[in-house]
């Protein structure tokens, strides 16, 4: 985040995010970022390929038991 | 009994006395409110209070007179932590919004507390929108310079009290153990699911959890029957010799202030003495879980309230609630996703747990209750975040949706209460309840109540 212009971040945070992030707001984010970022990126030393996520799509999940018994 | 007497009474001695008449649910309730006006002009733990209490406990000494007994909650007064919808006040969620900014109707879970009879006194302040683990303006009952925890602190501090006979809060990494620990009462996250959670304001679609807070093991029992359906209450006395206890060194016993450590190791011991095996069990993936946990929360949390970003009313909440909402806009799809592959790790690394004990005991939390306005605590040689210790113990049984308990184990030399988390793997509500209330039996932790003259 530091290497990119302030203003091209707060663009792309308004475009991208939704979010209407000033400059000064984004200087205040930026090191509470940087913690919350470490610890989520520490799972990409993980080799993960063989693993299926634990939330995954059901598509039954919008029919009431016995409504679709096929 | 006087009226202060039978405030804090347990449910388990106040419903056989209003199911025969000795008491009246009007008396109860009176006592209750009596309680409030006197000491939570100090404790602040209540947002609200229901205008129709009284008239609701009235109510019900009629239906009791006429027969129509509705069960152990028939007459309890019963707090609400404010981000469980109700039909007859406002929802406010601890931050400032419009009051019509979230749905008038009452949760699935309030619901169910009003169809067994309970009376609900009021909505409980928590820390704004969930995300927190301090609930200002709410003091600890024990020592009011201190937090109550959070972000069910309100009810945590209700219960503790006497100003209610027992709480509802919500638990997504800790909320409903954490101020129960730090308050000095049983707190229980069961198992993801089990509780209907329609109702609750959503900060995580996939960790969000409804838990009671209660004076003892056996009205937790008693609220979560209400809650979730019959089986629990009746589950306290089934024989618990010959269970295997998991400790996890790793993660839960490596850095805890001594006089927790000492008072868990001491329960622990206790345990495996009278009752039960010792067994070491390791959780290889722990190391990822916060990260995995954060991911999911923020995402969850910042997806769930886009509707709120988009109208900029971020702006109008507290430094770390807004802070909290606007960091999860810039977790990734793909960490996300990864975040939930790192989840599924860790839930194996339970279940292989699980197949060598019965159940894993841990502190609840590492340190007891710290000053208003800390951010930092002493930890054995050095400081820790308040905001990395306070969750830390209880946050891996939110990622693998497990079933975890907490209560009192003791007090530190300041007076504070120190908690005891027993875990189970999904659905062993009644293994877990079954431990802790033999674990109470045994014990006076949970008959103690602060001074709050």
């Amino acid at each position: 985040m530091a290497r990119i212009a302030p203003d091209a971040l707060a663009a792309l945070c308004a475009e991208v995010f939704g979010l209407d992030l000033d400059r000064e707001r984004l200087e205040v984010l930026a090191p509470q970022l940087e913690v919350v970022l470490a610890e989520i990126k520490r799972s990409r030393e993980l080799d993960l390929a063989a693993v299926s996520p634990a939330v995954v799509f059901d598509p039954l999940c919008v029919y009431p038991p016995g409504e679709n018994d096929g | 009994m006087t009226a202060e007497d039978i405030a804090t009474w347990p449910i388990e001695a106040l419903a056989p006395r209003l199911r025969d008449g000795e008491l009246s649910a009007a008396t109860l309730v009176e006592a209750v409110l009596e309680r409030i006006a006197g000491y939570d002009g100090d404790l602040k733990a209540y947002r609200e209070l229901s205008s129709g209490a009284v008239q609701a406990a009235r109510a019900a000494d009629r239906e009791i007179a006429q027969g129509r007994y509705r069960g152990p909650l028939h007459g309890i007064p019963v707090a609400l932590k404010d981000n469980f919808l109700t039909a007859d006040m406002p929802s406010c969620l601890g931050v400032d919004l419009p009051p019509q900014t979230f749905p008038r109707r009452d949760a699935v879970a309030v619901r169910r507390l009003r169809e067994a009879g309970a009376i609900i006194i009021g909505k409980t302040q928590m820390h704004g929108f969930a995300w927190g683990i301090v609930t200002p303006p709410t003091r600890n009952p024990w020592d009011r310079d201190r937090v109550p925890g959070g972000s069910s602190g309100g009810s945590a501090a209700a219960v503790v009290a006497g100003l209610c006979g027992a709480a509802l809060g919500s638990d997504t990494g800790g909320s409903v153990r954490i101020p129960a620990s730090l308050c000095g009462c049983v707190g229980f996250k069961p198992t993801y699911g089990l509780i209907d959670k329609d109702g609750i304001v959503t900060h995580s679609w996939s960790l969000d959890v409804v838990g009671p807070l209660a004076r003892t093991v056996g009205d937790a029992a008693l609220m979560l029957e209400a809650l979730a359906g019959p089986g629990y209450a009746a589950a306290l006395g089934q024989p618990i010799d010959g269970l295997r206890i998991g400790v996890c060194r790793q993660h839960f016993f490596d850095r805890n202030a001594p006089e927790v450590q000492n008072a868990v190791e001491t329960a622990v011991a206790h345990l495996a003495g009278r009752w039960a095996a010792l067994v070491e069990v390791e959780l290889p993936h722990l190391p990822y879980g916060l990260g995995a946990i954060l991911a999911i929360e923020l995402a969850s949390c910042t997806a769930g309230q886009a509707g709120l970003l988009r109208r900029g009313m971020q702006k109008r909440m507290p430094e770390d609630v807004r802070t909290l909402l606007e960091l999860g806009a810039f977790v990734s799809g793909a960490d996300y996703l990864r975040a939930e592959q790192v989840r599924r790790l860790l839930m194996e690394d339970f279940r292989t747990a699980f197949a060598v004990a019965d159940v894993i005991i841990t502190p609840t939390t590492p340190v007891t209750a710290w000053p208003h306005g800390e951010t930092n605590v002493p930890i054995g040689d050095g400081q820790e975040s308040i905001l990395s210790a306070a969750w830390r113990l209880t946050y891996p049984f939110n990622l693998a949706g497990l079933p975890a308990i907490t209560l009192p184990c003791g007090f530190d030399s300041r007076g504070l209460p120190i908690g005891l988390q027993i875990a189970g793997k999904p659905h062993a509500e009644n293994t877990v309840l079954s431990l802790a209330h033999a674990y109470e039996e045994a014990h006076d932790w949970t008959h103690r109540r602060p001074d709050l003259a």
